[in-house]
């Protein structure tokens, strides 16, 4: 099922917590609601969910082609997981569960030989099979999160919805968990929106990543869209890291202090503008090479990791960081206070609208 | 820079705990021992003299206070003006506890402080406030006097004293208990499928189900037990509107310690076993919270 939001804008207070927000969200993708804290990501999964009420106006929800914006949470049929799980604590694993199937009304409810196996079903999906017995205190946090996304998926939701997923798990587990979220996204095929706020996490996993920042949506594209072709400057700062230049148009090209870069100026000359350059795509060399490099002062070394690290300071103070493989840094010869050469393999122009 | 901040306040914590731990034994026990000490005067002893006064014309004495005409009359107004207000009690701690723990709402801090106003107020105090109202002379006393309704010097007179002396123990019990718990797992509930009350006698009403039941216990002893309150609007009459406690002091001014020791051991048991209940739902309630967050 499609979901299709629309106009959507949410105030608590005087505070905006999403404005005018439109987006679709295709049959069966895994969606990532990717933003900072405070940038309305929560808030609009919950409002998908009907656990949040947008304010009145033009907004309105499409479960497939069908307005639920006046639907009670409990008539939504999707499933929620929420951040720190929610899971009924006085109940055991197996009764957790088998809740949105024993509290359906008479005429829906299955039986309790059918329920028995729906919940024999999920339990080998989540592979709990042998702690049906325990209470959620008695679980790890990984094993918590899964039981949440059974109980979820036992009254057969048209939609998943989870917040901050692997949020509250440790670093192995999260790598563990996000893997194998995939795989059952896959096998479950369910139209799926999980929000979270740790870029790596959306682009892994999600086919499609919308990113919010200040109750707006600034992109919406597959994890490759998002991270080589950013639309906005936001984008750009959020997803990766990057290093970042003030400077100006000048004559067609893009002037930045020492660094003179060919830009698509579109008219806009004396325009200010910012420069984007993610680290891996900085070539560092020991020696000039050309006229177009750049000198800089190297400060740090970190060569503890799957890459080199370097932290440069080109003459007007800037600092820089670029990373490389360890080859390629072993090839330049480059020390601590050396001097060295830069130039940028790939660049971002972004003017600055006043 | 925050990281460091916390890690060393963290730092301090435990010294100072660990400080504190190594007293030497002489002081701990010291310490126990003035502990134990108070609780052996102030109520182990006196409760074993309740008991042993009861007894002391023997056993057929204390049973023949117990069914005396007016003890029988003072027991089953006791447990009657009980059987109203413990009731209404959970009825009004739950939703008190529902709305100030679940919901945002303008004066809520002034409705937790109005809630407590029954503990701050003296009881002697509390009845006259009902008398000023119910009474002959009072606000609304003439008006239901002319329907044929007497209030004060009779059974709901006692009642609603009783009523608000105990209207704090339900909701005091609930409220921190439903605060910590917040909403998400009765939000869960409902994305489920799950009705209004499907959500609260599966979902809410089984995570509050000690801390409910203690409050209850609490209310029961204080319903049963309060004298102030209703000593004021009460009026004493005997066989009428004398509850326990009334009829333990009637007796005891008459020097029939027997018999007012023999009702009053009835209320020491109720202590005794509200404590016992309490000991109960407490290791339950905390139990629960303590593993929760493991």
């Amino acid at each position: 099922m499609s979901i299709r939001i629309e106009h959507i804008t949410k105030t608590f207070g005087t505070f905006k917590a999403l404005d005018e927000v439109s987006l679709t969200i295709p049959t069966n993708k895994l969606v990532a609601l990717l933003g900072p804290s405070g940038s309305g990501k929560t808030t609009l999964l919950r409002i998908i969910a009907g656990l949040e009420i947008p304010d009145k106006g033009k907004g309105a929800i499409y479960f497939h082609d069908e307005d639920v914006v006046n639907r009670q949470v409990t008539d939504r049929q999707v499933g929620f997981v929420f951040q720190h799980y929610a899971l009924f604590r006085h109940m055991t694993v197996l009764e957790n569960i088998a809740f949105g199937l024993k509290v359906k009304p008479k005429i829906a409810r299955p039986s309790k030989n059918e329920i028995k196996e729906r919940v024999k079903e999920l339990l080998k999906l989540i592979q709990l099979e042998g702690l049906s017995g325990r209470y959620p205190n008695q679980l790890s946090g990984g094993q918590r999160q899964r039981v949440a996304l059974a109980r979820a998926l036992a009254v057969e939701p048209k939609v998943l919805l989870l917040d901050e997923p692997f949020g509250a798990l440790d670093a192995q587990v999260r790598l563990e968990l996000r893997r194998w979220l995939r795989l059952l996204h896959e096998e479950i095929n369910v139209t799926s929106v999980f929000v979270t706020h740790d870029q790596e996490e959306a682009l892994e996993v999600a086919d499609v990543v919308v990113v919010l920042n200040e109750g707006r949506i600034e992109q919406i594209g597959t994890p490759e869209d998002v991270f080589h072709r950013p639309e906005t400057e936001f984008v750009m700062n959020f997803i990766g890291q990057v290093n970042q230049f003030h400077g100006r148009i000048e004559q067609g090209r893009g002037v930045f202090g020492k660094l003179i870069v060919e830009a698509d100026t579109d008219g806009n000359d004396k325009a200010d503008a910012r420069l984007f350059v993610r680290p891996h795509e900085i070539r560092v060399s020991a020696e000039p090479a050309g006229n177009s490099e750049i000198p800089v002062t190297v400060l740090h070394i970190h060569e503890a990791g799957p890459r080199v690290r370097l932290e440069l300071q080109d003459d007007q103070s800037y600092i820089l960081q670029v990373d490389m493989p360890h080859e390629d840094f072993k090839m330049t010869n480059i020390k601590t206070n050396d001097r060295a050469y830069i130039s940028l393999l790939k660049s971002r122009i972004f003017f600055v609208d006043d | 820079m925050s990281g460091t901040v916390t890690l060393q306040s963290n730092k301090t914590n435990t010294v100072t705990r660990t400080e504190s731990t190594t007293e030497s034994p002489v002081i701990r026990w010291l310490l126990i021992g003035t502990a134990l000490l108070f609780l052996l005067f102030f109520l182990i002893l006196p409760l074993i003299i309740v008991f042993q006064e009861a007894f002391a014309g023997g056993i057929n004495l204390f049973f023949q206070a117990l069914t005396d005409p007016d003890a029988l009359a003072a027991i089953r107004l006791t447990l009657f003006t009980a059987a109203i207000v413990v009731p209404v009690n959970i009825i009004f701690g739950i939703c008190a506890a529902w709305a100030i723990s679940k919901f945002r709402f303008k004066g809520k801090s002034v409705l937790i402080t109005l809630i407590d106003l029954p503990f701050a107020v003296s009881p002697v105090i509390a009845g006259l406030i009902f008398i000023l109202i119910f009474g002959s002379r009072g606000w609304l006393g003439p008006w239901f006097l002319s329907h044929g309704i007497q209030i004060i010097f009779a059974t709901p007179g006692i009642v609603i004293a009783t009523l608000f002396v105990t209207f704090p123990f339900v909701a005091r019990e609930l409220i921190p208990l439903m605060q910590a718990q917040g909403t998400e797992e009765e939000q869960a509930a409902r994305v489920l499928g799950a009705s209004g009350w499907q959500t609260f006698f599966r979902v809410t009403l089984p995570n509050i189900k000690w801390g409910l039941i203690y409050g209850i216990i609490l209310c029961n002893a204080r319903a049963m037990g309060e004298f102030g309150a209703v000593s004021v609007v009460s009026g004493h009459i005997r066989g009428y509107t004398n509850t326990m406690p009334l009829h333990v002091e009637i007796l005891y001014n008459e020097y029939n310690f027997t018999a007012a020791f023999a009702i009053a051991s009835l209320l020491a048991l109720l202590a005794l076993v509200t404590l016992m209940v309490k000991s109960i739902a407490e290791m339950k309630v905390s139990g629960g919270q303590t593993t929760t967050e493991l």
